[in-house]
């Protein structure tokens, strides 16, 4: 073989790994983001117990500040040889949702009882050898009561059972999953037939000519206008001029659904312009009027391309976070949404505030909260695209 | 509107809806089927103009008319038994239900059409309007030309507030260019992978991957700059003495960058595939290998496609908000150092628009100036775009 044929090969060669070693760099870099993201979630998934003797019938615990009152004593008692320590951050090593839990689960009790009760991040962080404790006495205690195995880590599910806190110990995302699903309730029920109609009318009932491409300029461009400028336009529209309570999932959703709306549109059509000419015609012939031929044949033969395309701007509207920033979403909730009304937080927004805190108990909950998010976008966009895999090779 | 009275209006729905499909079918046969018209038409009609009184008292009720509460739920109630009644009593089989129902349904998709034009007007005239407000109290000039940008008057209290957008512009374009030049090479390099190279099995597998994961929430990729690319790349500096902000534009840049990677390659792989099959295997029939007909017939023939791809990546990568949130800093320095900390034109709306304050205040409306900005320039981006994308496809079509 020439040299030259072989130069030739060599850089046949070098394009050809160029190419692989970058799409194995796209693999790496998501598959680094997927791992940093699950490796620091599980503890989140492991709370701090402390184990205290708490006698029952030297206090009302139908009342929490009674109950706070007797387990600092109880703490003090504890610790009272040993006077150098701080007796606040002492305090702080049980969590201030403590009393609610005792009250809730011992609550015609008497007598002596040894529990396990909840503790603070701060055991916890110190459990998971997370600590930024300066304190050296506070160490020691903490050391102590390691060593005598009073404090120990359990598996809890609590983080789906509570809403948002203060307190990393016991803020959950239970008031973030159930605000994002009123969020995409309101969403599906106005994006979705809207987009449908107006692909069905672009399709079907506009000639071509200048109004439609109008009209698909239009709608090109509003599927790329960034997400805070619907937040703008939500804020100046629905908050400003309409007045909608400020926070609620309802602004939230119409929000949500002005930006998929032209990514609906956008999917229907296409999956009705693949759809053979046949189907209308056949409809037509049998003295179908045009309305019935559309409503009844071509919607629903279109029917698994729309659904994908609605599927997968849904799991977008679930992950949106800027808009609904600009909302007031972000403000502190810590009840759970009853109606579109209240207000109330969803899920990214919830990582964003959660993100933003120091604390080594929020980083933990921040990771589950995004692997609770990210399967949930995930497991709808899988869902959307096998679905549609699975249509594609029928046809 | 509590469940009950929610299920009340449900109800009273059903009702008025089987009672008039009940008359229409008990009606003449004859009527009926000349009118090619089944019972249930009529019916549809009437709830559609129930839910319509319905939709039309909520609307006044909220905004136009002070009813007292006590009122409000009967009034709803008071509506559908009022329609209902006069259609049970003056439509009969003669009534053109089909005809009166697909003008109904033609009405509603037109709403629906124009609602698409009326989302870009209200967009345009909202932003516009606070953006000229903005420009009453600020001079134009100071806003495009200005290099100092400190809006926010509580932190920094004893300077003066000022508008001049110059450093915020600045790091915008800093962050975005990092992010396409990472993501733009990468990404096109696989795209072709994938197209030209792979197997087709490997491709099956990896491309729904590649789509789930573009799916990936942006606050997602915003946490992941935050607390791990950036303590990375701070660490990295200071291992070879260089001073590295814990908030540098680097780390949002390449954080940008893996958001838009999967983005770029799916749309450079649409336009590869669409080159037709006919030029590579002439230039394959003339022994150029396959690296060459790539470099010298493939892309070339795409590249208006790759263009509009790569345009609306930077369009994308200046609306992004989340990661810039979370990653880049709030002050604007006047620089063009990756490793320094920058702001951008979204997080500087974010920061003005979050916490409590007036709706007419110059902070507020500074927001609306910079969204102004960027709606200009995502919209002159997307257009090109369009414009090259879609002549790529009349090309090869």
């Amino acid at each position: 073989m020439s040299d030259k044929l072989l130069k030739r090969y060599r850089a046949e060669r070098i394009f050809r790994n160029c190419c692989l070693i970058s799409i194995s760099i796209v693999i790496i870099l998501l598959g680094t983001l997927m791992f940093s993201i699950v490796s620091k979630s599980f503890g989140s998934f492991r709370q701090a117990y402390i184990k205290l003797t708490l006698d029952f019938s030297e206090f009302d615990n139908s009342t929490l500040e009674n109950t706070n009152h007797y387990l600092r004593q109880k703490l003090k008692d504890k610790f009272v040889d040993d006077n150098s320590v701080n007796l606040e951050s002492l305090y702080k090593m049980i969590s201030l949702d403590t009393p609610q839990y005792i009250k809730k689960k011992y609550k015609k009790f008497y007598g002596i009882k040894t529990l396990w009760i909840p503790a603070s991040s701060v055991v916890g962080s110190y459990l998971k050898n997370r600590s930024i404790i300066q304190d050296q006495t506070y160490l020691h205690i903490l050391d102590k009561l390691k060593s005598n195995h009073q404090i120990k880590l359990k598996f809890s599910l609590n983080i789906f059972k509570t809403s948002d806190s203060r307190e990393p110990e016991s803020a959950g995302v239970l008031g973030g999953i159930i605000g994002s699903l009123l969020t995409i309730t309101i969403c599906i029920f106005s994006a979705i037939p809207i987009g449908i109609f107006t692909a069905v009318f672009l399709e079907e009932y506009i000639p071509k000519g200048k109004f439609k491409y109008f009209l698909e300029v239009n709608i090109n461009n509003l599927a790329s206008v960034p997400s805070i400028v619907y937040g703008l336009l939500g804020l100046a529209i629905f908050i400003n001029f309409f007045e909608m309570p400020r926070s609620s999932s309802l602004v939230g959703g119409l929000t949500l659904s002005l930006l998929i709306l032209p990514a609906i549109i956008i999917t229907t059509r296409q999956s009705i312009r693949a759809l053979p000419f046949s189907i209308k015609q056949g409809a037509l012939a049998l003295g179908a009027s045009p309305m019935q031929a559309t409503m009844h044949h071509i919607i629903p033969h279109a029917m698994p391309g729309i659904i994908t395309g609605a599927i997968l701007s849904i799991s977008r509207a679930i992950g949106e976070t800027a808009p609904l920033i600009m909302l007031g979403m972000v403000a502190f909730i810590s009840d759970i949404p009853k109606n579109f009304f209240d207000p109330s937080s969803v899920m990214p927004v919830l990582i964003y505030t959660w993100a933003d805190s120091p604390e080594y108990g929020f980083v933990e909950k921040t990771s589950s909260a995004i692997l609770v998010l990210i399967f949930l976008i995930v497991g709808l966009n899988y869902y959307a695209i096998s679905f549609r895999n699975k249509y594609e090779i029928r046809s | 509107m509590s469940t009950a009275e929610f299920l009340v209006l449900i109800i009273l729905l059903a009702v008025s809806y089987q009672l008039l499909k009940r008359k229409i079918s008990s009606s003449n046969r004859r009527i009926i089927n000349k009118r090619k018209t089944l019972p249930s038409y009529y019916a549809t009609s009437l709830l559609i103009w129930n839910l319509l009184a319905v939709l039309c008292l909520m609307v006044l009720n909220n905004y136009v008319l002070d009813i007292s509460v006590a009122n409000q739920k009967f009034i709803y109630f008071f509506a559908i038994v009022i329609v209902s009644i006069l259609s049970l009593v003056f439509i009969n089989a003669k009534f053109k239900a089909r005809e009166h129902l697909e003008k109904l349904n033609f009405l509603f998709m037109v709403l629906c059409t124009l609602s698409t034009v009326l989302i870009t007007i209200f967009i345009i005239t909202t932003v516009f309007v606070e953006t000229s407000r903005f420009f009453d109290a600020i001079p134009v000039i100071n806003f495009m030309l200005g290099a100092n940008w400190n809006p926010q008057n509580e932190i920094h209290i004893f300077d003066k507030v000022s508008f001049g957008a110059i450093p915020v512009f600045l790091g915008t374009f800093l962050i975005t260019t990092i992010a396409i030049s990472t993501s733009a090479p990468i990404g096109i390099l696989s795209a072709i992978y994938l197209t030209e190279y792979s197997s087709k099995k490997f491709r099956r597998r990896i491309k729904p991957l590649l789509e789930v994961l573009a799916g990936i929430p942006t606050v997602v990729y915003g946490y992941f700059a935050a607390n791990v690319v950036a303590p990375f790349i701070r660490d990295l500096g200071s291992y070879f003495a260089l001073e590295i902000s814990s908030e540098s534009a680097l780390a949002c840049g390449i954080v940008m960058g893996i958001m838009i990677t999967p983005y770029i390659l799916s749309l450079v792989d649409d336009v590869i595939s669409s080159v037709p099959q006919t030029l590579r295997d002439a230039s394959l029939a003339i022994g150029a290998t396959k690296s060459e007909t790539i470099k010298r017939i493939v892309i070339p023939a795409a590249l208006p496609g790759i263009y509009g791809a790569l345009l609306l990546a930077i369009s994308r990568a200046i609306g992004e908000t989340m990661i810039v949130t979370m990653a880049a800093g709030l002050n604007a320095n006047f620089s063009l150092n990756p490793f320094e900390s920058v702001t951008t034109v979204t997080a500087q709306i974010v920061a003005l628009l979050t916490g409590d304050q007036e709706f007419n205040s110059s902070k507020t409306l500074a927001a609306f100036a910079l969204a102004f900005v960027l709606f200009t320039m995502t919209f002159i981006l997307n257009i090109f775009a369009q414009i090259l994308v879609g002549r790529n496809k009349i090309k090869y079509e």
